[in-house]
């Protein structure tokens, strides 16, 4: 009994070797036999029918001799494919790599102008079903070029593009609210919702004089995204429609409560052509559906808070209420300036609910939305929109009034 | 009845293998999500099933209770006469096997699509079969003892799941309730009382209780947690995922996949894949137990420690030639396996509880003429 | 040569020895295994039995008037303290020969004297076995034959040279007690006797090993112990039937539950304290002669990862140490395996700078992951062991060539990359938390097979190599008690003192398997409280009034 159970279990550790030699070619892939793929864009092919993918790849030794500052390499590599369906673009890609590319770590999936106003429809699919790709990527669309061009771009203070891109993008929504930043998650959910267009992230290039190479090797061209200029791109149904401007991305991203931080600038009250700049703490922002007669209207309600940041003439807080309180309603003016820009392009240039308005009235009337579904096109320029801004001003930095100079116009 | 197997388990232990039992489908593919057409409704028809699946749970257990030390197998001999009895019991060890069958071949897809495309889904298989038979040799106190311990870890890192993803959460994804009338509700109902039938292996575990006065109030809660756990993925799944959720082939996978914290904590769902693997074991160890007991005690067999391994080679065997694909599947277990798995529930049920009554009045009469 | 004629000679005897065992050493009744009257005939049979090995001192005295009674004081140098056998047997016995230098005594009356008044000794008693008498003296007694007699008395005075009570040196605590126990079988119980000064503290001796006669003792707290358990030991070590036992780790083999298994189930120890503590839980301690290592059974898993410390420490820190400990047993199992996997499996679950880090350091490195782990796995085993054996002024020496000069320049020369070097230290640092030993090294033999299945299957193949290690685990059982008590089975009330420690007011139940007898180890309620600053006496009230 116990030599037969000491064969057995012998038998079960013979095992493991006999599993490790059939193992040889499965999903083993050691990590320096990767490509890792940082951005990818989805252009059209120079052929009709065609497309085109670009893969942004990292190239880890050259990252570690930047480390010691001993090669100055470019640590990425950019390389295009072309197929009839993406995925074969994506398979193509391999007969240029000698490392086997990966998605995983990829940031951003970026389309190109010309492909996205063509509707992005088909290409959209290989980005769900390939378990490499995460939902986690933001879309970006490339205002004016091909995502292959968008792609060659550098970032002084990052050595990989795809984590200045990034980086960027992140500041410049949480710190000015004038760009979305559009997850692959978010962009699938509103490209299948009813009465939601989709909004991407807008990115285009940035040319910037030539300027000396410090080392005095090579002189290069510094192309860089620019943040400010960052707003949306809107779509309707797969086809890209247009571009937010700043002032209409943030109208857009009030409406949609998603508004973090930012720089209201008003003109200072009791002051000419002087003006002040308010901080924003918190805002958010509930949009209620009603519907009376059959027409459909919608009420938004935002609410910020802020900070005076900063004025350009004197100002004592203390000393008049008023102003205080008249400052909250310029500011409330401005959010509502933006919100009515956003609103205009998207109604009447765009003709696309890309604040989900529609959705709004589904979860709300469902019965009513089958009705008015089909005729939502004709419906959402003629819908009657109310704002309701409320504002306040907590704090005013650590000084309570502002600088003041002692001034001899008069001589 | 014969000695087959020694142990004694406990109340927990009892009450948590069954809510593994009833979660692992849960973490591999989450057909109650993938039947409806319209998402919102999903967590509404878990409560339903929920409140279904406790009667019939308190059925299986009060009927198994009324036969002390006997197992389903056994007391259906006994109530409906050895050909009727046997022919039954072959009926349920065929829902064992099928059970046995469906699970692994959703765990080996699992793997195969999501994290290793390239390894034959063979080996993912076999070696999750080799394990469980090892397992079920232990004995059934190895099993519920791992199944008590597997039952927190799947808890904790469910919960994980479904609270980390925060960011992505819009809750307004939920609205509108109810807006589809009943016919939205019955597809997931039904696929759920599809798996609360598997609690037909009750039968097989109250035998072993070591307080089986317990047994009936421990079944319920299994029901409520796995119902509370269910209802937590639906809201999890559809607040991140909106109308899309029903499209995703592993939901709470790829729910696992939108979890990210601070650039840090993120790209933990092989992990998570892990904890789901486990569970899939422990009901998979649970099954093939209770199938090769079924076995011993039908043929009247004095061991079923021998028959394990056999039984798992056919398990593998079949989870590969059964179904031709994914897609056939899901389609199966949302569907005909669902279906098949309530008649064959209810069936035993009712001709046990049929046969119970029969006797029951027989013997009054019988009391009552003597 | 006398070796070997000595060896003869007690196989010849142990052959008879053997049925004297199974009839637990009652004498056998034939007349070949009896003593013989004649002195002579003794002494032969003496002699011939050892060999006549030159550590057999044999001396006769003569009692009486002369010629008088010859008697035989028979003993094994080296073994027996002469100063006792000179002043205790010789001594008396001289003296009383002078006194009694006219009488002419009857043997029965000489044999009586002997018994009650000459010998000096606290333990003298009569035999009349051969066998039993041989052993007696091979095991350091000293024998006295009367001519005439079939009778011969036996005395302790053994007193060899023993080492004494030292600092233990495999397990070490910072807080606690120094003493660690020797190789002497009564020092051992000594000690416990001085920890536990109770007369329900019971010792059991056996004798195991045909040849060898190791002195097994097991100690229980009789009222506490589960006499089926106790049993359960004294059944299993009755039956060890071997000629030699010269560690507890080769009776721990014979006596263990499950032996096909790299885990042991019976917990070894150098510390009264750790023994003590087991005892009060309704655990059996197995002494072994010759050892300083103490068995303690049943064991629990929990029990290894814990040290005595644990219990003198502050209950935060010691639960926190716990955890502590708790991790690096995992570390020491699954780093490098964890490593392989997601290296070369799960790429996407590092983040993309660390990714991206350990590609750049594989550059060029030749060797696939999981061989560059197996690779650096064995030879930091070989290190270890290097480190282990060699002379301790060559510690240094190795520690310099091993981790400096091979490490740093299997890095430089691209063979390893420097990841895999900070993982396999760390997982060798790991490893050296866990406080037994026979734990740790467990652990080593396992995380080779896990790093394999890591290589083969990722981390499908690490959660296989462990769920096989968790079913073996919890389908072991020591002495009756399952091993992985109480993590499975989830035992609630003995999670007290398992992952965390609480503090011992709160800590007053024993563990339900083991003390099931007398499961109350304390009073409640005696958890500290602020005393009432109004009653009078008591320290807060002083604190208060004390000015005054």
């Amino acid at each position: 009994m116990r030599v037969r159970r000491c064969v057995r279990i012998t038998a079960l550790l013979a095992i493991i070797p006999v599993v490790l030699s059939m193992a040889g070619c499965w999903s083993r892939k050691e990590i320096e036999d990767i490509g890792f793929v940082l951005s990818i864009g989805v252009d059209h092919g120079a052929k009709e029918d065609e497309i085109m993918i670009t893969a942004h790849i990292a190239k880890p030794f050259a990252i570690s001799a930047g480390l010691s500052g001993a090669v100055d390499e470019k640590p990425f590599w950019q390389v295009s494919s072309t197929g009839r369906t993406v995925f074969e673009a994506w398979r193509n890609l391999r007969q240029q790599s000698p490392r086997r590319p990966l998605l995983h770590h990829s940031r951003f999936i970026v389309f190109g102008e010309e492909f996205a106003r063509d509707g992005i429809h088909e290409a959209m699919d290989f980005f769900f079903k390939e378990s490499e790709v995460r939902e986690t990527n933001v879309v970006v669309v490339a205002k004016g070029v091909k995502a292959s061009e968008i792609l060659w771009n550098e970032f002084e203070l990052e050595r990989m593009p795809a984590e200045g891109a990034l980086g960027i993008m992140k500041v410049a929504a949480q710190e000015l609210s004038t760009t979305v930043m559009i997850t692959l998650n978010e962009f699938l959910q509103m490209l299948e919702a009813e009465g939601h267009e989709a909004v991407a992230s807008r990115a285009e290039l940035v040319r910037r004089p030539p300027s000396e190479d410090p080392r005095g090797q090579l002189k290069r061209e510094t192309i860089s995204i620019s943040g400010r200029e960052t707003g949306a791109a809107a779509f309707k149904g797969d086809k890209l429609v247009g571009w937010l401007d700043k002032t209409q991305t943030r109208g857009l991203q009030w409406v949609k409560g998603k508004v973090r931080s930012g720089i209201i600038v008003i003109e200072q009250p009791e002051e000419e052509n002087k003006l002040a700049s308010i901080e924003l703490v918190r805002a958010d922002s509930t949009v209620t559906p009603g519907i009376s007669d059959g027409r459909p209207s919608v009420l938004i309600k935002v609410r910020a808070i802020g900070n005076l940041g900063e004025v350009q003439e004197d100002f004592d807080p203390m000393k008049s209420q008023e102003a205080w309180l008249s400052m909250e309603r310029r500011m409330a003016e401005v959010i509502r300036h933006e919100i009515e820009a956003a609103l205009n392009i998207a109604k009447y240039e765009f003709n696309s609910d890309i604040f989900g308005f529609g959705a709004e009235i589904q979860r709300k009337y469902p019965k009513e939305w089958t009705k008015l579904k089909d005729k939502w096109d004709e419906e959402f320029p003629k819908l009657d929109v109310e704002i309701e801004v409320e504002t306040s001003l907590r704090r005013s930095g650590l000084t309570r009034r502002s600088v003041q100079t002692v001034r001899k116009e008069e001589g | 009845m014969t000695v087959l197997e020694g142990g004694k388990i406990s109340g927990r232990q009892f009450m948590s293998v069954l809510v593994v039992l009833r979660i692992v489908p849960l973490t591999l593919v989450f057909s109650l999500i993938n039947s409806i057409a319209h998402v919102q409704d999903t967590w509404i028809t878990v409560i339903i099933g929920t409140v279904i699946a406790i009667p019939i749970a308190v059925l299986i257990t009060k009927l198994s209770l009324r036969f002390p030390g006997k197992t389903i197998i056994e007391y259906s001999q006994s109530l409906l006469g050895p050909v009727m009895g046997k022919l039954l019991g072959l009926l349920i060890l065929w829902c064992f096997l099928c059970t046995s069958i469906d699970i692994t071949r959703g765990l080996g897809e699992a793997y195969v699509i999501a994290i290793m495309p390239e390894t034959p889904i063979l080996v993912f298989m076999s070696m999750l079969i080799f394990i469980s038979c090892y397992a079920a040799r232990s004995g059934l106190e190895v099993i519920c003892r791992l199944g008590e311990d597997v039952f927190y870890i799947v808890v904790f890192v469910l919960l994980l799941t479904y609270v980390l993803p925060y960011t992505a959460m819009r809750f307004e994804n939920l609205r509108p309730i109810l807006a589809w009338g009943a016919s939205n509700l019955v597809p997931p109902v039904i696929a759920n009382l599809g798996y609360y039938s598997q609690f037909l292996i009750i039968g097989m575990l109250v035998p072993y209780l070591n307080k089986p006065e317990d047994a009936t109030r421990y079944a319920v809660y299994a029901v409520l947690i796995s119902g509370a756990l269910m209802v937590l993925a639906a809201v999890a799944l559809v607040a991140v995922f909106g109308t899309t959720a029903s499209s995703w082939t592993l939901p709470l996978f790829s729910l696992a996949r939108m979890i990210s914290l601070g650039d840090f904590f993120e790209r933990i769902e092989a992990g998570v894949m892990a904890a789901w693997t486990v569970s899939t074991g422990i009901k998979l160890a649970l099954f093939l137990w209770a199938a090769s007991v079924a076995v011993a005690q039908l043929f009247n067999l004095k061991a079923f420690r021998h028959l394990l391994y056999p039984l798992g080679t056919i398990t593998v065997a079949a989870s590969l030639f059964f179904f031709e694909s994914m897609v056939e599947l899901e389609d199966y277990l949302a569907k005909a396996g669902a279906m098949v798995s309530i008649l064959v529930a209810g069936v035993t049920l009712l001709l046990l509880y049929a046969a119970l009554g029969i006797r029951m009045a027989i013997h009054r009469r019988k009391g009552g003429a003597g | 040569m006398a070796l070997g004629m000595l060896s003869k000679a007690l196989r010849r005897l142990l052959s008879r020895q053997r049925t004297d065992v199974a009839g637990k050493g009652q004498c056998a009744s034939s007349p070949d295994a009896v003593l013989s009257k004649r002195l002579r005939e003794n002494e032969a049979l003496i002699r011939d039995a050892f060999g006549n090995s030159p550590d057999l001192i044999v001396r006769e005295i003569r009692f009486g008037v002369s010629p008088g009674i010859a008697v035989l004081v028979v003993h094994i140098d080296g073994l027996v303290n002469t100063a006792l056998v000179s002043e205790g047997i010789i001594k008396p016995i001289g003296i009383i020969s002078e006194i009694l230098e006219s009488e002419r005594l009857p043997l029965a009356q000489v044999q009586d004297m002997l018994k009650n008044r000459l010998i000096l000794l606290s333990d003298a008693k009569q035999v009349s076995d051969k066998a039993g008498f041989l052993n007696d003296i091979a095991a350091g007694k000293c024998g006295i034959i009367v001519d005439g007699s079939s009778e011969a008395f036996v005395c302790d005075v053994r007193g060899f040279e023993k080492r004494g009570v030292e600092e233990p040196q495999s397990e070490v605590v910072i807080r606690g007690s120094r003493e660690g126990f020797s190789e002497t079988l009564r020092v051992n119980t000594s000690l416990l006797r001085r920890r536990i000064r109770d007369p329900r503290l019971w010792i059991e001796e056996f004798t195991v090993g045909r040849v060898s006669h190791t002195q097994v003792a097991i100690t229980y707290i009789k009222g506490i112990a589960d006499d089926k358990v106790v049993q359960e030991v004294r059944d299993r070590i009755t039956r060890i039937d071997v000629d030699s036992i010269q560690e507890s780790g080769e009776l721990e083999e014979y006596i263990e539950d499950e032996p096909l298994s790299p885990f042991p189930t019976i917990l070894r120890t150098e510390r009264p304290d750790r023994v003590a503590g087991a005892l009060f839980e309704g655990r059996i301690a197995i002494l072994t002669d010759g050892t300083p290592f103490v068995l303690i059974a049943p064991a629990t898993f929990l029990m290894f990862l814990t040290s005595p410390e644990d219990y003198y420490e502050r209950f935060f820190i010691a639960s926190a140490v716990r955890l502590l400990r708790f991790v690096s047993f995992f570390i020491a199992l699954l780093l490098p395996a964890l490593y392989v996997a997601v290296t070369t499996f799960h790429q996407e679950m590092l983040p993309t700078s660390l990714v991206l880090a350990i590609a750049a350091q594989r550059e060029g490195v030749p060797f696939p992951a999981v061989f560059e782990a197996l690779l650096m796995e064995v030879a930091f085993e070989i290190l270890r062991e290097a480190a282990v054996r060699l002379p301790k002024i060559y510690g240094p020496a190795i520690s310099i060539v091993g981790v400096l000069i091979l490490g740093e320049a299997a890095v430089r020369a691209g063979l390893v990359s420097s990841a895999m070097i900070i993982v396999v230290a760390l997982t060798a640092i790991a490893s050296f938390v866990t406080p037994i030993f026979s734990l740790s090294i467990a652990v080593r033999l396992l995380r080779f097979p896990i790093i394999l299945l890591a290589g083969t299957l990722g981390l499908f193949g690490v959660v296989f190599g462990m769920s096989g290690a968790a079913i073996h685990l919890s389908s072991l059982r020591s002495f009756g008690v399952p091993f992985l008590e109480p993590i499975a089975p989830v035992v609630l009330s003995d999670l007290k003192d398992a992952l965390i420690r609480l503090p011992w007011w709160a800590m007053d139940t024993r563990p339900k398997f083991t003390g099931e007898n007398d499961p109350r180890r304390e009073s409640r309620g005696l958890m500290p409280a602020v005393p009432n600053p109004q009653a009078d006496g008591t320290l807060g009230a002083k604190g208060k009034k004390g000015p005054r």
